[in-house]
């Protein structure tokens, strides 16, 4: 089976992949797996999530074959449907059809023993994840992340990585700059520049590949970013540490 | 009438409603449903769209399942089923016939 389509479904509550999933994958096999078919299956799995109850089937048998009529075994939940005592809203020993699935889920103890039991909530959100945020933490809540939410977070680290190189070389520059009256140390500080300068830019590029990429992947073009030409990051560089103006030093 | 309405059923009610008109040609797995219902109204339904409203036209008990055959799982209509697509179709007529009406006679 392809990965995708298998992550596809994997998108989807357990619930819900127990009574469908096999079917589902039957039918993500017999198409082809384009970005609105993946959007699609997206937005199902978090419709999935969001409206639970529409995976509390009326646990009906399969027919056993297309054309016959349903036999008096399989459909004995049509004839003699199990009648709950009418209550009144409002009135003591009233209960709603959710209460008391709730409670007898906690008779049973499916509460009990829950990973996470006791500790606080954490509420933290992902900022950078805009109006993708609910959709997000849907998706982490199910272990799963969106690969664009990842590459944002690798561009956010190499963002401050490439800052900091920048810091990096401005100080120890700026102590060689005021040796560099002398021949010899301006041609050290010379090197020395066009070190950090090369490696910065070649950074700088591997960052600006990974916004395009970005870029492509998000699905909103509200989410794009900024890039980081060349040229940009070459200005950059070069406000912070400034080459020694003037005549060039004899050969 | 007591039959359910597809209208309480938000964005999946048009898709419902297709998934029912495809069915009432008789019983149909997923592909198949999305093949034919391209074919009568142009529109291709998506896996995550066809079965959020499978999943709820299962519950409402208009559609059930039959025995699935290779992985594929076949759904049909039910009773219930017929008399709520009747019931909508028949909705969708007057609509038609009063809106043809008026631009007959403007």
């Amino acid at each position: 089976v392809n990965a995708k389509k298998a992550w596809l479904l994997a998108l989807y509550p357990r619930r819900w992949r127990a009574r469908y999933g096999e079917e589902f994958l039957a039918l993500l096999e017999d198409m082809p797996l384009s970005p609105r078919t993946v959007l699609d299956c997206l937005r199902g799995a978090l419709d999935a999530h969001a409206r639970p109850e529409i995976t509390e089937s009326p646990a009906r048998p399969a027919v056993d074959a297309p054309g016959t009529e349903p036999s008096a075994e399989t459909a004995p939940t049509n004839a003699t449907p199990r009648r709950v005592k009418p209550r009144v809203p409002g009135q003591p020993g009233w209960e709603s059809a959710l209460d008391r699935i709730l409670r007898e889920a906690r008779e049973r103890g499916e509460f009990d023993n829950l990973p996470g039991t006791g500790q606080p909530l954490n509420l933290e959100e992902d900022p950078w994840a805009g109006e993708w945020a609910l959709a997000y933490r849907v998706l982490r809540q199910a272990g799963e992340t969106l690969p664009w939410i990842a590459l944002g977070k690798q561009i956010d680290a190499d963002k401050e990585q490439l800052g900091g190189l920048l810091d990096v070389a401005a100080k120890r520059l700026s102590q060689r700059r005021t040796l560099a009256w002398a021949d010899d140390e301006r041609c050290r500080y010379e090197a020395e520049l066009a070190c950090f300068r090369d490696g910065y830019l070649a950074a700088a590029a591997r960052l600006d590949q990974k916004l395009a990429d970005f870029n492509l992947q998000v699905p909103s073009w509200r989410l794009q970013r900024g890039r980081l030409p060349p040229h940009v990051a070459a200005e950059r560089f070069d406000a912070a540490c400034p080459p020694i103006r003037g005549p060039k030093p004899p050969p | 009438v007591v039959s359910p309405g597809l209208s309480d059923l938000a964005r999946f009610s048009e898709p419902a409603l297709l998934i029912l008109i495809s069915l009432a040609g008789g019983p149909k797995h997923g592909y198949a449903m999305i093949e034919d219902i391209a074919t009568i109204s142009g529109n291709r339904l998506g896996p995550g769209t066809l079965y959020g409203a499978i999943a709820r036209l299962e519950r409402l008990g208009l559609i059930e399942p039959l025995r699935p055959e290779d992985r594929r799982r076949p759904y049909r209509l039910t009773a219930d089923g017929a008399a709520a697509l009747r019931h909508e179709l028949a909705g969708l007529q007057r609509l038609a016939t009063a809106g043809l009406q008026r631009m007959a006679t403007s």
